[in-house]
Order: C-alpha cells, then structure tokens, then sequence
C-alpha cells in the first residue's frame, strides 16, 4: 500500500494533505523561511523516527523522512509547537497530534511507501 | 601424584590468567575497532561515498539508494558519538572532535534533521568540557564557524532558553575563556556568530 502527501506553500505557512485509502488528514504546515526545500516530487518517503529528539511524551519523534532533496540532506516532516519556525533547521513542521496520526495510518515503518510532493 | 596436581593447579591459575587478561583487553580492542567504524560512517556521508551498502528494491522493481538507513547509520554514530565515554559527563578528545565534527558535517551537508539536533545536543557538551572543547576547535579551526553557529542557536531553537540575558550571560562568563582557550583571529571568529 502506498500513502501520499501534498504540500502546498504560501506565504510563511501552508496546507498538508495526507492520502491513504480511506482516510485524508489536512492540517497547516510551517518551515524555516530562510532554509526551504525545494519544491517538487519526492518518492521514496518513509514514516519512521528520530531517534535523537522526542515527542511530548519523551518517545523518539514521529516522523517522515524525505530523500533525495537537492542541497540537503536529513529532511524530515515533523511535530513542532508555536513559534514553529524555531522548531526547522529546513524540516517542514505540524502540529504533533497531526503527525502522529499520520504516522500511525502509515504501515509498515521505514518502507518507502509514501509520495510527498511540494508546491509553492 | 600431589606433585602433579600442583603443577596441574598452577598450570590452570596461569592459563585462566591469560585468559583473563586477553579477555580484559578485549573491550578496549572492540572500542578502538568500533570507534574506527564511526570516522568511517561519518567520513563516507560527508562525501556522499559508499552509498549502495545500502539499498532497497522500489515498488517499480528498481534498486534504489536506501537514504533513510544511511541517515540511520549516521545518527547512531552520531549519538555514539554524543554519549560521554568518561566521568562526570567528559569526553575523551577523540571522541569529542567527532562529536564537534558533525556540527561541521551538518553545516557542509545542510542536514536539517541533525542541525536541529545540534542546536540542543552541542551547548550541555560544551558546558561540561569547555577547556578540551575550546582547545580542539583551536587545533581545527575549520570547525569553528559551524560550532559556534550551533551554540548560538541553542538560545532560542524549539522556543528554548529565549531570554535575551541567558545568552548575554553566556557570553560575558564564556569570553574569558575564549580568550584563554582561542587565538584572537578564532575568538572573533566564534563570538561574531553570536551577535548575528
């Protein structure tokens, strides 16, 4: 099964949208203004954690790792609270409850499974 | 026959010694061996070499770079290399230049993920080997700029230690030591990241 995400950029914030068949999650997004990724279509997506950094629960944080972003590596999709920005080094950020549940509609973890493609 | 097992006795005492002691030695050899992996690890992503020891077959039947088990590979060392291999949360040189070598890595590399790491992990291990962290930054100079930007970024990522005072108090209690532990041209060098 494949799983997919749809970005779209305006401004200093923007909308996700999550696919997986039966179920769509649309929540705002936010990144680093000064280190933003490329736009474009990146497969290969994976759900998956980072180990190194926790949820609110003190668990590794939920996460999607996006490869093959040119000028960057180690870009994931991930929790962050107000002020968002502050919470990117170049990653794209939402709300915790949003990721989570994404994350957990995702199986399995770690499979390149999920398209994610950004506009804007 | 009482002669015999004394030697026998003996003969097993010096065997199990030197058992013993191959086996005392063995960690130290599996560390160094270990260690040895991590320069490797860490030298390969800078360079983006070596990739396809990793790789995954995609949903088109076509094998793929798999750069999520590469970025995974990176982050165990690189929390190897942030776990403190002496007392009282000390490193040992080696394994402190490996951990300032990743600040140097992120910023060459544009790692989001492990700059978002550093603006947490780089501050407590500076704080608690600032003489030793100093001196290697002295000794390679290349990784000043990137170390220094992290530490500067500890005041304010994650909506963290914003206060304006924290971090002008770090810098009025740290100067001194930049100017013992840095040359002056590598002391502008660091504090100038801080007033950006």
């Amino acid at each position: 099964m494949s799983y997919s995400i749809n970005i779209k950029r305006i401004a200093k914030d923007g909308e996700l949208t999550f696919t997986a068949p039966g179920k769509t999650i649309t929540t705002k997004c936010y990144w680093n203004a000064q280190k933003k990724i490329p736009a474009g279509t990146y497969a290969g997506c994976s759900a998956t954690t980072m180990a190194r950094k926790k949820n609110s629960k003190g668990q590794p944080r939920e996460a999607i790792f996006i490869p093959n972003v040119k000028g960057f590596t180690g870009i994931f999709i991930h929790m962050g609270k107000p002020p968002y920005e502050q919470w990117s080094d170049g990653c794209v950020v939402i709300d915790e409850n949003k990721m989570i549940e994404i994350y957990n509609a995702i199986s399995p973890k770690d499979g390149h499974n999920v398209n994610v493609v950004i506009s804007g | 026959m009482l002669s015999f097992q004394g030697d026998s006795m003996k003969l097993l005492l010096l065997v199990s010694l030197l058992v013993l002691s191959a086996c005392s030695s063995l960690p130290a050899l599996e560390q160094q061996h270990n260690i040895r992996d991590d320069y490797a690890v860490a030298f390969a992503a800078l360079l983006s070499v070596d990739e396809q020891r990793h790789n995954y077959v995609d949903s088109q039947g076509i094998t793929q770079t798999d750069h999520l088990k590469l970025f995974k590979e990176l982050e165990r060392v690189y929390i190897n290399a942030f776990t403190p291999d002496l007392e009282n949360n000390t490193f040992s040189p080696d394994r402190l230049k490996l951990a300032i070598f990743f600040a140097f890595y992120a910023e060459q590399r544009n790692s989001s993920a492990l700059q978002e790491y550093l603006a947490t992990d780089l501050m407590p291990i500076y704080l608690s080997n600032r003489a030793d962290f100093l001196t290697a930054l002295d000794e390679l100079p290349f990784l000043i700029t990137a170390n220094c930007d992290r530490l500067n970024v500890y005041f304010g990522f994650e909506g963290k230690n914003t206060s304006g005072q924290q971090k002008q108090r770090f810098i009025q209690q740290n100067t001194p030591l930049f100017d013992q532990y840095l040359g002056p041209k590598h002391k502008q060098q660091c504090l100038a990241l801080f007033n950006q």
